[in-house]
């Protein structure tokens, strides 16, 4: 397979995880749509040679995750449009009423998850929304897997006070 | 196992992200501890929660139209600068002729 076809591949299979992962952690859908396209760019670009296919996905969530810090070290915090943090949403119910609640929750959750330090919400997206192991997490983070599992726990940890009134509810299920 | 390093490690355990031996401790620790399994729960319906928010699709967008394009302009600024740096070449005096042209410039500063 040539150098075109097989990043061709590369892109069609990687760019909508890496799309939603930029979203998750920048808010706002059209500057995670550029990263991702800079990133495929330099990665055109640099003819990198992977071993094995998780490697190409660790590669790519990399570089696509040092965009976007690099990007997010230049925002300051009221940029950030966080009405638009319903872009991602659930799967949503045809039921108007359960729709809505669906929507409150999801908003909720794209809030709070919003609101971690850049660090942990890396690592709680990587983890729980793109199903990574410690270890893949550590390789794209660039840091040891000990800091991973901490990052994951602190984040979890404030998730849970700041959902609070939903996990009560959670319960009584 | 203290309590507080259980808890520090519930996280990893629901991941799946601990070493066997830990996770046996952990879960013989939580079946004897009500305080560390009604926190374990509290994590585990996080993780519930959280997947409200899970991507429905991401937008649709057509980054290798956009990068092809991208590539196409970068070809054409190369082969620009390609051009211009022949027409530059075609300019520039012979090589031979390079001595002669540094003493005039000499002479003239002299």
């Amino acid at each position: 397979m040539d150098h075109a076809s097989a990043f061709d591949n590369l892109v069609r299979i990687h760019q909508r995880p890496l799309v939603r992962f930029a979203t998750r952690l920048l808010t706002n859908p059209d500057v995670a749509e550029d990263i991702v396209q800079e990133a495929f760019f330099r990665i055109w670009r640099a003819k990198p040679t992977f071993v094995s296919s998780d490697s190409v996905r660790v590669y790519l969530f990399r570089a696509v995750h040092n965009l976007c810090r690099d990007h997010l070290s230049g925002v300051r915090h009221n940029d950030i449009p966080i009405e638009r943090a319903s872009d991602l949403a659930a799967p949503r119910s045809t039921q108007p009423e359960i729709r809505c609640e669906q929507q409150i929750l999801a908003d909720a959750v794209a809030a709070a998850v919003r609101t971690l330090p850049e660090a942990q919400r890396a690592v709680f997206v990587l983890s729980h929304y793109e199903g990574f192991r410690y270890d893949e997490i550590a390789m794209i983070l660039q840091c040891p897997a000990g800091t991973v599992a901490s990052r994951k726990h602190l984040a979890v940890e404030t998730l849970r006070r700041r959902l609070r009134p939903w996990i009560s509810r959670e319960d009584s299920k | 196992m203290t309590c507080n390093a259980v808890q520090e490690r519930l996280n990893a355990f629901l991941d799946q992200e601990l070493p066997r031996d830990q996770a046996r401790v952990i879960d013989a620790h939580v079946a004897g501890c009500a305080a560390c399994a009604a926190l374990m729960e509290e994590y585990a319906a996080v993780r519930s929660i959280a997947s409200a928010w899970e991507a429905e699709a991401a937008p649709e967008i057509d980054a290798l139209q956009a990068i092809w394009t991208e590539v196409q302009a970068l070809r054409e600024e190369v082969a620009s600068l390609r051009q211009e740096l022949a027409v530059l070449r075609a300019e520039r005096p012979s090589p031979l002729l390079r001595p002669y042209a540094a003493r005039t410039v000499l002479t003239r500063v002299v």
